[in-house]
């Protein structure tokens, strides 16, 4: 990988695999700070990317890694989390509607957000979630099924107004 | 009840902007954690023979600040090439290794000359000019690192005799910019050509596509100082860029006349994808000549049990009262993912393995015989078809720890992979790395018992011995990993000598 593609692949994938990242974890500026940092580990192995079959499933994967070793590290030990690239990013205001979901989001089991993020927000079709969360297909099938049924419960239990116009049927 | 389906569309449909560093602010990055990882590995852990002391309190103190730490050795990795004797000492630790040069399959013989095949490899510029036309080294052009191959016709053919010689040389610079500049001054040295008495330009082509950033063949003759001589000499050089390395391929031999040297550009082009790991278009676009070295060089899987280690070298050096044994059904031809490592990053067939195979192994006390279930070690071994294919599976090996974040873990400390000495005819390395808590057991939830102040111990040595790859995986949990470099060292560093005399053994 040189230069031009690291630059195609990076502006074309970093917004997707930030949102994807956030829906994830639910903090917005974290799931940027890993994935600018995971880009930057791409780059650094970009020898090694030149036979990944996927590469923003790697540097997903990596953002998503990065991002749970962070939220650990201060849950235990109370300490500031790495800033490796650079200042902390500034994020702006989020859409409230993706507030909502991503809060509901959060609330499901890990392997559940997992496999709906994955599926439905970075649009993977089942046997490639199943292939980077390294399970078999049915038991992403399983996931997916037992996450929508929580999530619809969840998104139902919005406060009045909160919900996207159209968002509810 | 809210239908969640469409407000994922929607979440998808309408991406939360982010703010983006630029691309450029992002490589940067990545070349100073490259430069941190060369400098890393580079600094070796023969020192990791020495003592690692405990215990270590995960938690209540943070993970990171009480975990080992050992002070850089200035030894090296026997895979790394050392720096050239120019580069200053400030100078990032190279990665170059003999895996970065061509192979007899990347060269194209010109028709009717016989295929190349190879003569002898060397870590550096090696003896004796490769191009005389340079009047200057790769070194004194900037190359912290360098390494040669010299290739020669296929002995036994009639025109083996005429066909010349031909010599790669590969150096890594600081950066790209390094290399690029190096490379124009490197073309205008060959095409002037004034290591040699009255030059004439012969004629010149480009090399360039897939990862190549610049690239020349530049051809000159000069009149031999032997009279009854019925040809000239011509020179063609090869001088091509890519990412922060420079090949410089030359080709010596008597002509009677001008022939344009697309065999030296396809072969150039062939060289520099190998030069930077990747893939070689000559696969695509180019049918392999028909005379180059059949498949049937590769070697046969000949992979045994007796290629793996035994429950009896197979040792836990605390004094006796631990030991590791075979445990039953422990050898099986193929791979799977050991439990013992958690950093396995796929599989040896994905790397072009032809053949693996496994044994596994219990701790045993020497009272009881009952095993701990909180210990593991595996063996895989792996054939492959080709030394430089062994390499470059043994070289990526040795990256398993970088970003390996084990599940169930809050913190992996990693430390830099030192040598081990061995009598096989092998190099070999271990490397530990350090996660926890114990909270769960390798692939399981939360272990009840809660042990939070234990860790885990996760050590690794992988040999390389031609063709063939051992990777030895030790996982231990405890509070500390003591062993003391004058009691021979860790049992991964004690057992590996043995593994490495297994796995050559043919």
């Amino acid at each position: 990988m040189d230069e031009d593609e690291f630059d195609v692949f990076y502006n074309a994938s970093y917004r997707r695999v930030c949102a994807q990242v956030y829906a994830m974890i639910g903090d917005s500026d974290e799931a940027a700070e890993c994935v600018q940092e995971a880009f930057a580990r791409a780059w650094a192995h970009r020898r090694k990317m030149s036979s990944v079959d996927y590469p923003e499933a790697w540097v997903r994967t990596t953002a998503y890694r990065l991002a749970v070793g962070r939220w650990r590290r201060k849950k235990y030990a109370g300490r500031a989390t790495d800033r490796a690239v650079g200042v902390r990013t500034e994020m702006p205001a989020v859409d409230e509607t993706h507030v909502a979901l991503v809060d509901a989001l959060k609330k499901l089991p890990e392997a559940q957000r997992q496999a709906i993020v994955l599926h439905h927000i970075a649009d993977l079709p089942v046997h490639q979630v199943a292939a980077e969360v390294g399970v078999p297909t049915g038991t992403i099938k399983a996931r997916l099924s037992r996450g929508r049924t929580a999530l619809a419960a969840l998104l139902a239990d919005e406060a009045p107004g909160t919900a996207l116009e159209g968002g509810v049927r | 009840m809210s239908d969640p389906i469409s407000r994922l569309d929607q979440f998808r449909a309408t991406t939360p902007g982010a703010p983006m560093k630029s691309a450029a602010e992002v490589r940067r990055r990545g070349d100073q954690i490259r430069r941190r990882q060369r400098t890393l590995v580079a600094a070796g852990a023969a020192a990791l023979a020495a003592v690692v002391a405990g215990p270590i309190i995960f938690l209540s103190a943070g993970f990171g600040d009480k975990a080992i730490d050992p002070a850089p050795a200035p030894s090296e990795t026997p895979s790394t090439v050392a720096p050239s004797p120019s580069a200053s000492a400030s100078a990032p630790a190279s990665d170059l290794t003999r895996a970065a040069l061509p192979i007899a399959a990347d060269l194209v013989a010109d028709d009717p000359f016989p295929t190349w095949v190879e003569e002898r490899t060397y870590d550096g510029e090696g003896q004796g000019d490769h191009n005389e036309c340079l009047t200057a080294s790769l070194a004194d052009a900037g190359a912290v690192a360098t390494v040669r191959r010299d290739f020669v016709p296929q002995p036994g053919d009639e025109l083996s005799a005429s066909a010349g010689t031909l010599k790669a040389v590969v150096a890594e610079f600081d950066s790209p910019e390094a290399a690029e500049k190096a490379r124009g001054e490197l073309a205008e040295a060959a095409a002037a050509c004034r290591g040699v008495d009255a030059p004439e330009t012969a004629g010149s082509l480009p090399v360039e596509g897939g990862v190549i950033s610049g690239g020349d063949i530049e051809v000159v003759a000069y009149q031999p100082d032997d009279p009854d001589m019925n040809a000239v000499w011509e020179v063609a050089t090869a001088v091509v860029s890519a990412e922060d390395r420079v090949l410089v391929m030359t080709r010596k031999r008597g002509v009677q006349s001008y022939v344009s040297p697309t065999d030296l550009q396809t072969s150039a082009v062939n060289a520099a994808h190998r030069m930077v790991g990747a893939k070689r278009p000559v696969e695509a676009t180019s049918e392999p000549p028909a005379s180059a070295p059949a498949t049937s060089d590769a070697p046969e899987p000949t992979l045994s049990a007796r290629n793996l280690l035994t429950g009896e070298e197979a040792i836990y050096p605390n004094g006796g009262a631990l030991d590791w044994v075979e445990s039953s059904e422990s050898t099986t031809t193929g791979e799977t993912v050991p439990a013992a490592n958690a950093c396995w990053q796929g599989s040896m067939k994905a790397r072009g393995a032809i053949a693996t195979m496994q044994r596994d192994f219990l701790l045993v006390t020497s009272e009881g015989g009952d095993s701990d279930a909180d210990a593991y070690l595996n063996e895989t071994i792996a054939e492959f078809p080709s030394a430089e294919e062994a390499q470059a599976a043994y070289e990526d090996v040795l990256t398993w720890f970088d970003g390996c974040s084990p599940e169930g873990s809050d913190s992996f400390k990693p430390n830099p992979f030192g040598g081990v000495p061995m009598s096989a005819p092998a190099e070999g390395v271990t490397g530990l790395a350090i996660y926890g808590p114990i909270t769960a057991a390798p692939g399981t939830q939360y272990d009840p018992a809660g042990r939070e102040d234990d860790g885990w111990f996760l050590e690794m040595g992988v040999v390389l011995s031609g063709t063939r790859i051992a990777v030895l995986s030790q996982l231990i949990s405890g509070q500390d990993y003591n062993w003391l470099a004058e009691d021979g060292g860790t049992p991964v560093q004690q057992m590996l000598p043995a593994a490495a005399d297994r796995v050559s053994s043919r």
